[in-house]
């Protein structure tokens, strides 16, 4: 007689704690947690730290001085208004990893729902809602971006809602797959017979499985939500001046690459290292997680 | 899938001078274009059109300088007219007609003549309401143009143009207008192939293709070859243009990268031979290590605020006189824009054809600060909240975010930044819907009506609410003589009532910090910014 | 499958139309139209012109006219550009951003492949964190830094390129690397993992103990199962690989279509905006039935459902 099947709550107990297990080994992964977690602490200090640490806020001028290189006053040097860089990069910092997060959070919660449901309905509820998603995919996102930013007035909210209302489709997608995989599976199948309502089979017993995937693409959207901040601020659609965020202090720092080079410098190491401890801990989390990856 | 690039004829001998000149160092494209008189421009974006009545616009206006003539064209120096199409002209002692002498051997490059008919037909197309062109205002010097341009007359003769004779054409004005020679240096008033546009498709019709290459007829010094959009267009001499013998460029190639960053990366690597401006980031360094390849000139060009008078705090004009005198232009063009801009006091750039104006803006933040305590707002409190509105760009970004710091240390008021992107900023900015918003108006010809007249009430370029019946009174005072001491007297006044109401707030009049290698011989830099492609040829700079 | 291929066909038929309609209506609540300049001529000639171009009928008539275009396969003019139709824009800078978007993909594969390949096969050694670490700068450095970068080094100091345009054979080389860093990257993780899930398998235990050398079970086993996960990512990313991409066009002075569609929505160029969107969409869901399709092929156990 095969032994018992583990009952889906005990299994999730063990499997926590041998993916924790498993994180914990894989050294670049918990790097990129700690450099994470420090550099969101730092950026979230920014008021005290410019008000005590630094000495200047980040939209004092200062025209008679100019871009100067990093010195013993401005640490990291100043733009070519004279503002503080390091000041700039810890207030930017906080707007990008807010806008990052904000979004994801946005993108998360919308796509589970909408990816768990589509699933777990099967049949013409899935295709129907399938399709609408390949439509929301292929529709033009600069235009949509502009019209948001017209209609709302600019603020960094609506941001984060033009963005995470385009990274909800992949959520979606990955979530649907999911739940159509772990639908097959035996456990469901007996809950089914034992009589349990559908809600309940899916929240209590289909969502949890879902954290896996929903962890890793998470900590993956955020760096995606990034970047994606920076082609706006390319664009000149995206956080307004005097605030900043990373993208706009590294598209402003390309075009002077070659005349002061520590404008593009900084910003982008402290946004590449950011992306890369994020990817390195989203890996990280799948190897633990044991989670596919796939479309469906 | 054919490889865009230069003609076949161009490649061959641009491949041969390269094999021959040896695949030593590696030469540039500069240098080989130097050897073939091909000069080489960096000429922004893409050109919507090349048909002068449809066209506007600088980047269509530099291409079309090669591709048409018309009865006089600016000089390269000073852009005073010259004689173009028309060999000589006489004008009446009350200047309202004028008589032009065409020469008898303008052609076009489909070898006909060029004649007074040509004319007369180019500027009834110009006006017909149908084709809806967006300068036909520039012809409405002339009697019953904007009549017949609105619609409000049916009969093309009626309006003052008459063809005496093949080789002679008669203007009648309703009003003397002395600028009126410099006005013809403009776009609109070039001649176009009517029996070309008519064989393409209807002569009103916007998107008829007589303008492809494989269609293209011209009058100018040089010929359409070559046009692939979002990449280059191609021009070669016209052997049939009257002065060919003394044009000596063999081709110009205008690269359309729209880009400024990118222009300047294609000059530094050699494949251009000059660009319209050096990205604002670039230009401290240009001047710096590299004086030669830069070259900065003043342009008729006012960079302004236009504030909303209709809106309080605004309506108030001691709030606007507050705002204006509490900017620092000097600390602005030196430190933020830094290509040399001179500060503006006044709205006509001073010295625009003898103009200067004496009303001037008087910088005095202790001032300002006293004229809003009187408007109600003693050292900033209760100040409504107000926002700036420029389009998206990094140069208009950095002036903004200079002017909201001082008014902020001036006045203790805090002013929001708001950038849009360039239609939703027309937009709103056409309809009156902002504050304060970022604004810059260029001279189409040089004088000071092209400025002052935009202030007018029912200028469709005002775009602040402002509307002062004595000012409308000195405009059209000045328009309707033709005394240019009586007319910069109107003018002076003019400018007086704008110091004083200040529905605008002057910054600085633009300078062009144009890259330009020193190859190219025979430009000279202009206030219109009008590059004259005859006199320009390329001397090989010794390395 | 042809059935399959038959019903997806007729599913995106229903989708286009939905597609069209809201983009129609999103772009004109957009404000500014195409004709706002910064020197207005006077109301007449303005209004004029909407009439000519039919901008002055109610909004729902328009909407009807130009979907009897659309079923013409009629884009229309362009707004912009007057003497050019979209059907002619399109057709000209596609090949080219088609030509870009293949070069790159050919960098993403190749360098990606590669990387992702000896990642799987050292797992957690210095050559899995090696390369992946490299192929990390492709993911975490945006595009319109990378691009300049590489232009200043290269073009510029070097003088090994031209700093843009398209016209030699060699300045397709700092675009397609561009471009395809970023892919290179994902592709890279997506063959490790794929890889390293197959490799886990209990076929390729078999086929060792069976005496297969590594390299017969690396290209005749595992890469088949291995590249299910690129090729699922693939899919949407070819649509927009191949349809242009606006930043490295606009860096490297390429006359591509990503340009003339962000150019577009900016100009509020309706009916180009309009065919771009169209165009872009039939990519898309062309690639996805194509990535369906080879994905079944590669996994005999999914089927067409």
């Amino acid at each position: 007689m095969p032994p018992p099947a583990l009952h889906p709550d005990e299994k999730s107990a063990s499997f926590w704690r041998d993916a924790w297990h498993r994180l914990w080994q894989n050294k670049l992964a918990l790097f990129g947690l700690l450099v994470v977690a420090v550099l969101s602490l730092v950026c979230g200090l920014a008021a005290p730290l410019c008000g005590h640490l630094i000495g200047y806020s980040y939209e004092q001028q200062n025209l008679a001085l100019g871009p100067v290189p990093p010195n013993h006053a401005h640490w990291l040097g100043t733009d070519r208004m004279g503002r503080d860089l390091l000041a700039r990069l810890l207030y930017g910092g906080r707007i990008s990893l807010m806008v990052g997060l904000l979004a994801t959070v946005v993108s998360l919660v919308i796509g589970v729902l909408y990816g768990a449901v589509s699933g777990f309905a099967g049949g013409k509820v899935d295709m129907a809602l399938m399709r609408l998603v390949d439509i929301l995919y292929a529709l033009p996102f600069t235009i949509f971006v502009i019209l948001l930013m017209v209609f709302f007035g600019r603020n960094i909210i609506l941001l984060f809602v033009a963005i995470g209302a385009v990274e909800w489709l992949t959520m979606a997608r990955i979530v649907r797959g999911q739940v159509m995989a772990v639908k097959q599976q035996e456990f469901i199948e007996a809950a089914r017979a034992l009589g349990l309502r559908r809600r309940r089979i899916l929240f209590r017993h289909i969502l949890p499985n879902l954290l896996g995937p929903i962890i890793v693409y998470a900590t993956l959207t955020v760096p995606e939500v990034m970047l994606l901040e920076a082609f706006l601020s390319f664009l000149g659609l995206g956080v307004q001046p005097p605030h900043s965020s990373w993208g706009v202090l590294i598209k402003e720092g390309a075009e002077v690459m070659e005349e002061y080079p520590w404008l593009l410098t900084y910003p982008a190491a402290a946004m590449a290292l950011t992306l890369f401890s994020l990817n390195f801990l989203g890996d990280g989390l799948r190897d633990a997680l044991d989670v596919r990856g796939s479309k469906d | 899938m054919t490889m865009p690039g230069p003609s076949l004829a161009a490649t061959v001998s641009l491949l041969g001078l390269f094999l021959f000149c040896g695949c030593g160092r590696r030469q540039t494209l500069v240098e080989i274009a130097d050897r073939v008189q091909q000069y080489r421009v960096g000429n922004g974006d893409e050109p919507s059109d090349l048909d002068p009545q449809i066209a506007i616009g600088q980047i269509e206006h530099d291409i079309m300088l090669s591709l048409y003539e018309g009865l006089v064209y600016g000089d390269a120096k000073d852009n005073s007219p010259r004689p173009g199409v028309a060999q000589s002209w006489d004008i009446s002692p009350d200047g309202l007609v004028y008589t032009f002498h065409l020469r008898k051997n303008a052609r076009w490059s489909n070898g006909g003549p060029v004649t007074a008919r040509d004319f007369y037909e180019s500027y009834h197309r110009l006006l017909l309401p149908s084709l809806a062109a967006q300068y036909s205002y520039m012809l409405y010097p002339v009697t019953n143009a904007e009549a017949f341009n609105l619609g409000k007359l049916t009969n093309f003769d009626q309006v003052g143009f008459k063809v005496l004779d093949d080789y002679t054409l008669r203007l009648t004005l309703h009003d003397p207008a002395p600028y009126l020679l410099s006005m013809m240096g403009h776009d609109s008033w070039y001649p176009v192939p009517l029996a070309t546009i008519k064989q393409y498709g209807a002569m009103d019709d916007r998107s008829n293709p007589w303008t492809r290459p494989e269609h293209f007829v011209g009058n100018g010094p040089f010929v359409l070859k070559e046009w692939d959009m979002n990449s280059h267009i191609l021009v070669v001499k016209n052997p049939l243009y009257w002065d060919a013998a003394h044009v000596r460029l063999n081709s110009i190639y205008f690269g359309s990268e729209a880009n400024y960053d990118t222009e300047e990366r294609m000059f530094r690597s050699g494949q251009l031979h000059t660009i319209r401006a050096a990205p604002q980031s670039k230009v401290d360094f240009y001047r710096k290590h590299k004086p030669e390849l830069i070259n900065i000139y003043p342009i008729l060009t006012t960079y302004f605020f236009y504030l909303n008078v209709t809106r309080p705090p605004l309506n108030d004009k001691r709030v606007r006189q507050a705002l204006a005198m509490s900017l620092d232009r000097r600390a602005i063009t030196e430190t933020i824009t830094r290509a040399g801009e001179i500060p503006a006091f006044c709205f006509t750039p001073p010295g625009t054809a003898g103009f200067t104006a004496t009303a001037r803006l008087r910088e005095d933040p202790v001032a300002a600060r006293r004229l809003l305590a009187e408007a109600g707002y003693p050292d900033g409190k209760n100040f409504p909240e107000v926002t700036l509105l420029y389009n998206t760009l990094q140069s208009h970004k950095a002036i903004a975010e200079a002017a909201q710091e001082m008014w902020r240390e001036n006045l203790n008021i805090h002013v929001t930044l708001q950038n849009a992107e360039w239609k939703v900023y027309l937009d709103e900015m056409q309809h009156t819907n902002y504050d304060i918003c970022r604004g810059g108006w260029g001279a189409d010809y040089v004088d000071p009506g092209t400025f002052l007249d935009i202030f007018q009430t029912d200028s469709g370029n005002n775009n602040t609410g402002w509307s002062s019946a004595q000012y409308d009174r000195l405009c059209h005072l000045a328009a309707s003589t033709g005394d240019t001491a009586a007319r910069y007297a109107a003018y002076q006044k003019a400018e007086a009532i704008l110091t004083d109401e200040m529905p605008m707030i002057p910054l600085y009049v633009y300078t062009n910090p144009r890259l330009i290698r020193p190859d190219v011989k025979g430009w000279y830099p202009n206030l219109l910014d009008s590059p004259n492609y005859r006199s320009i040829h390329l001397e090989p700079q010794p390395r | 499958m042809i059935r399959f291929v038959a019903r997806r066909f007729l599913e995106t038929i229903p989708v286009l139309f939905i597609l069209a309609t809201a983009t129609f209506f999103m772009m004109r609540l957009a404000p500014g139209g195409p004709f706002a300049t910064e020197k207005q001529a006077g109301r007449e000639v303005r209004a004029r012109m909407e009439a000519h171009y039919g901008l002055d009928k109610p909004l729902f008539q328009q909407y009807l006219l130009q979907m009897k275009h659309l079923l013409r396969g009629d884009l229309g003019p362009s707004y912009k550009y007057p003497s050019r139709t979209v059907n002619e824009i399109i057709a000209k800078a596609f090949p080219v951003s088609a030509e870009l978007g293949l070069e790159a993909l050919a960098v993403a594969l190749v360098l990606g492949l590669l990387a992702g390949m000896v990642a799987a096969l050292q797992q957690n050694t210095f050559w899995d964190h090696g390369p992946m670490s490299l192929a990390m700068i492709g993911l975490c450095v945006p595009t319109f830094v990378m691009g300049p970068l590489l232009i200043s080094a290269f073009a510029l100091h070097l003088g090994w390129f031209n700093a843009a345009g398209w016209y030699w054979p060699r300045d397709r080389v700092l675009p397609a690397l561009t471009l395809g860093a970023f892919y290179a990257a994902y592709v890279a993780r997506l063959a490790r993992g794929g890889l390293l899930e197959v490799l886990r398998q209990d076929f390729i235990r078999t086929a060792q103990a069976k005496g297969a050398g590594p390299s017969r079970i690396l290209f005749r086993h595992a890469l088949r199962g291995g590249m299910l996960p690129v090729v699922s990512f693939l899919g949407p990313a070819i649509a927009g690989l191949l349809t242009g991409s606006f930043v490295v066009e606009t860096i490297f002075g390429i006359p591509g279509l990503g340009r003339f569609f962000v150019t577009a929505a900016f100009n509020r160029d309706y009916f180009m905006i309009m065919g771009s969107v169209l165009f872009y969409a039939v990519f898309v869901i062309a690639m996805n039935l194509v990535v369906d399709v080879v994905l079944v092929w590669l996994n005999p156990k999914l089927r067409f459902d």
